[in-house]
């Protein structure tokens, strides 16, 4: 049996492409006007205060992770489907991603939570689910380093993968089921222009550009550079395998 | 890179086994699924239980009114919004009024208040009703509840110019008018 190795599926050879290069410019031109919009143009908030300014980065962060983690899902649900690789790589790197953000959102949050509420951490329900989403990606990069051939680590992943999205759902609809201190969805909900004014929404959708940028652009390398690794690995085991086939013949006859 | 044997004279005797053992991961495959579902189900239903628990985060003002005699000196979150001109300064905290949906409850906090603390915001209360019947709520832990509105500080300089100076009362929290 030839094992399938991923240089039969057409992939990167590098981490860097004209494209990325493109991508990273964009994403730091992107955040140079976050931090304009953030920082400099954009008032300060009528009752928070300045720590209004850390909002622009937690709210994209929390959405960026959020498409992390269905990106994990759909990538495990293809891989137990199909067994492709590629998908399997793909929701590699958005959890992996998916944790960065994730990790971001709570710190940025905490950071916001002691000026505003009084304090770092409640047992809310938005808090403890996401904290159980932080779990549940530390979980599924655990599982897949566990020691193992590839398939029986990518499956036991996968199967871990399946349940990042249910999660993502229960954080996003916590605040409507249940009562929590956090608030409840400014965007996307009825009567926008009235629960965040101009420039703050301005700003608020420069976060959305800029971090969705840099999301891209860490999803994209990520993924390339798990790919190589991938390559390297099974190029390795396709010479030891030649190397050992080629030994075994000397003593053999020919059929 | 670990590949074992090199050369191997019972390699046919590995490979049945390897066979073998196929087939024994196949049949062991039923338990193993039926764990990880017996898992997930117990999984979800802790997850469920802990968060239903978050229904009772807090309890609104009416309701605490409500169940004053049955919640007697247990301790839990009070929300309501802090009733512009009750607040009073005492020696160990602060005391004020809190609404919510109409109803008023007696506050006696011990310790600093939060920085935002102020009249008209929402605010989570840890304590209890006080022992001696009077319907008044000892707290020693406050939080501010932050709503989901932003408004722009400058905006709101402007509309209070606009309106020679004066104030305006926002009451943007539902149940602070009584």
């Amino acid at each position: 049996m030839i094992p399938q190795t991923p240089t039969e599926v057409t992939g990167p050879a590098s981490t860097g492409s004209r494209a990325t290069r493109v991508l990273g410019l964009l994403a730091l031109v992107a955040l140079g006007v976050l931090v304009l919009f953030g920082l400099i143009l954009s008032p300060a908030d009528a009752s928070q205060g300045e720590s209004v300014r850390i909002m622009y980065v937690h709210v994209p962060s929390a959405t960026v992770a959020y498409i992390g983690c269905f990106l994990t899902t759909l990538g495990s649900i293809i891989y137990l489907w199909r067994k492709s690789r590629w998908w399997e790589l793909v929701a590699y790197a958005g959890a992996e991603v998916a944790t960065l953000f994730t990790v971001i959102t709570l710190v940025t949050g905490m950071l916001w939570g002691r000026p505003t509420w009084g304090v770092y951490w409640v047992w809310d329900a938005r808090l403890t689910s996401t904290a159980m989403l932080l779990l549940l990606l530390l979980g599924y990069l655990a599982v897949r380093r566990l020691p193992a051939d590839y398939e029986v680590r990518a499956k036991r992943a996968a199967i871990v993968g399946l349940l990042l999205v249910p999660n993502v759902m229960i954080v996003r609809k916590s605040v409507d089921w249940w009562r929590t201190l956090h608030q409840k969805p400014t965007l996307l909900s009825n009567g926008l222009d009235s629960k965040i004014e101009g420039l703050m929404l301005f700003s608020l959708f420069t976060g959305f550009i800029a971090i969705s940028l840099v999301f891209g652009w860490l999803i994209v390398h990520r993924f390339r550079l798990a790919w190589l690794e991938e390559q390297v690995e099974s190029e390795g085991l396709d010479i030891a395998i030649a190397e050992r086939r080629a030994e075994a013949l000397i003593g053999e006859v020919a059929p | 890179m670990e590949l074992t044997p090199r050369t191997g004279p019972d390699s046919g005797a590995e490979g049945e086994a390897l066979a073998s053992k196929r087939i024994r991961s196949k049949r062991n495959r039923l338990p193993a699924l039926a764990m990880i579902v017996v898992l997930l189900v117990v999984g979800s239903f802790v997850v469920v239980n802990a968060l239903g628990s978050a229904t009772t985060f807090y309890r609104n003002v009416d309701e605490a009114a409500a169940q004053r005699e049955t919640l007697g000196l247990t301790r839990f979150r009070l929300q309501g919004t802090v009733v512009a001109g009750s607040i009073v300064q005492t020696g160990e905290g602060v005391s004020f009024d809190v609404a919510y949906n109409g109803v008023e409850i007696p506050v006696d906090h011990v310790g600093d208040p939060p920085e935002m603390f102020k009249a008209n915001e929402a605010v989570l209360l840890e304590g209890n009703f006080d022992a001696s019947g009077s319907g008044t709520f000892d707290s020693n832990l406050m939080i501010i509840k932050h709503s989901e509105v932003y408004k722009e500080k400058e905006a709101d300089r402007l509309q209070q110019a606009d309106m020679g100076g004066k104030v305006p009362v926002v009451t943007s929290v539902p149940g602070t008018t009584p």
